[in-house]
């Protein structure tokens, strides 16, 4: 049974008087989640129960705290949209999303134009914020089938255009390349960092890359469809901001824009096989019980 | 093909670092041309006072810069 909290304030309680704002009641006994659905200030029950099985079964799974930011995209606005589900407060400290170019936002998630959109996640992926041996993992829930034809860059970062090192990207079915979708994480400890499928015939579903200490893999819709070891790569992942919907190219600009709609996003510490099975199946869950499912 | 709004350089200078909607900037890009332009959604959906001539701006197609680190993926 959920337990209601009420998230009323109580402001002015200075001996005289007492002022408290009225407020919505959650029926959720996560406070985690409260929090985060009263930041973004959803409200419909549908949503509520959704965010707050999620969070229940991230924590179950023992998934949360290997998660620096959450973008769970409940609601319809970018207002609603920017929150990190793991500290949802409205700052860049808090890696709460910041919207930039064309972007549609909707109850189904938020729909780049391929042409300019883009969000900076403030997730530096620098080796010193994700360090070996738990290395990074991030992912995205396409509800955009098909190739790109031009861009295909989901999420990620990048340092290097001469030699392709210090990447951290994840692209689905990308122009150049439209049969083919690819996790790109330099690390340096000789692991080769494209993991790539070759041959991705959807382009929607729930892409994860991530890397561990023998591999880099990509799993998509739960199934590990790439994995690459070996090799003598000595890079690390890029010292800049992480964006959603394009790369962050050294922190100049963003490129490679996608226009896949995103209903899910997340970048934190690398995940094992298991582990990547079982968020595909939680975030598969929580579009299923928002009715967005893919 | 995709239209965008073809912005001159003056223009293109006024919107950066400006909202066209809550939580949302205004992001000039340069096509293959290295014309300045920005997206019909930015155009369409902007509500900005200060910002509403763009929703004037001529349209023309959009063809982007290809990608080098891309396209030798």
């Amino acid at each position: 049974m959920k337990t209601s909290i009420n998230t009323n304030t109580v402001l002015g309680n200075t001996g005289k008087t007492s002022i408290v704002l009225p407020t919505f009641s959650y029926d959720c006994p996560d406070p985690d989640a409260v929090a985060f659905l009263s930041a973004a200030g959803v409200t419909d029950t549908l949503s509520v129960d959704a965010v707050c099985t999620l969070v229940t079964d991230l924590k179950t799974a023992g998934l949360w705290t290997k998660m620096t930011a959450v973008y769970p995209f409940v609601g319809s606005t970018p207002a609603s949209h920017k929150f990190n589900l793991i500290n949802p407060a409205d700052s860049d400290a808090a890696k709460r999303l910041v919207f930039n170019g064309g972007i549609i936002h909707s109850s189904t998630g938020a729909l780049p134009n391929g042409v300019n959109g883009y969000a900076n996640t403030f997730v530096n992926s620098d080796i010193a914020n994700f360090p070996i041996p738990d290395y990074i993992s991030f992912s995205y829930y396409s509800r955009t089938p098909g190739s790109h034809v031009t861009g295909g860059n989901v999420i990620g970062s990048f340092g290097n255009p001469a030699t392709q090192a210090t990447s951290a990207r994840l692209l689905i079915r990308f122009v150049g390349n439209p049969n083919s979708s690819i996790s790109v994480i330099n690390y340096p400890d000789g692991i080769q960092p494209n993991a790539s499928t070759t041959t991705d015939t959807d382009g929607s579903g729930y892409y994860i890359g991530t890397r561990t200490s023998s591999a880099s893999k990509l799993f998509i819709r739960g199934i590990l469809r790439g994995s690459a070891s070996g090799g003598t790569t000595t890079f690390s992942p890029p010292p800049v901001d992480m964006y959603l919907f394009a790369y962050n190219n050294r922190g100049i600009s963003a490129l490679n824009f996608t226009n896949k709609e995103c209903a899910f996003a997340h970048i934190g510490k690398g995940l094992s096989d298991a582990e990547c099975v079982t968020l595909s199946t939680i975030v598969n869950n929580f579009q299923t019980a928002l009715g967005r499912n893919v | 093909m995709i239209q965008v709004g073809l912005l001159t350089i003056e223009q293109k200078d006024q919107l950066i670092g400006q909202l066209y909607a809550p939580d949302s900037y205004f992001n000039p890009i340069q096509d293959i041309e290295d014309n300045w332009v920005i997206s019909q959604e930015e155009m369409n959906e902007c509500i900005n006072e200060r910002c509403l001539w763009v929703k004037e701006l001529p349209l023309i197609p959009y063809l982007p810069k290809p990608d080098p680190i891309l396209e030798s993926l």
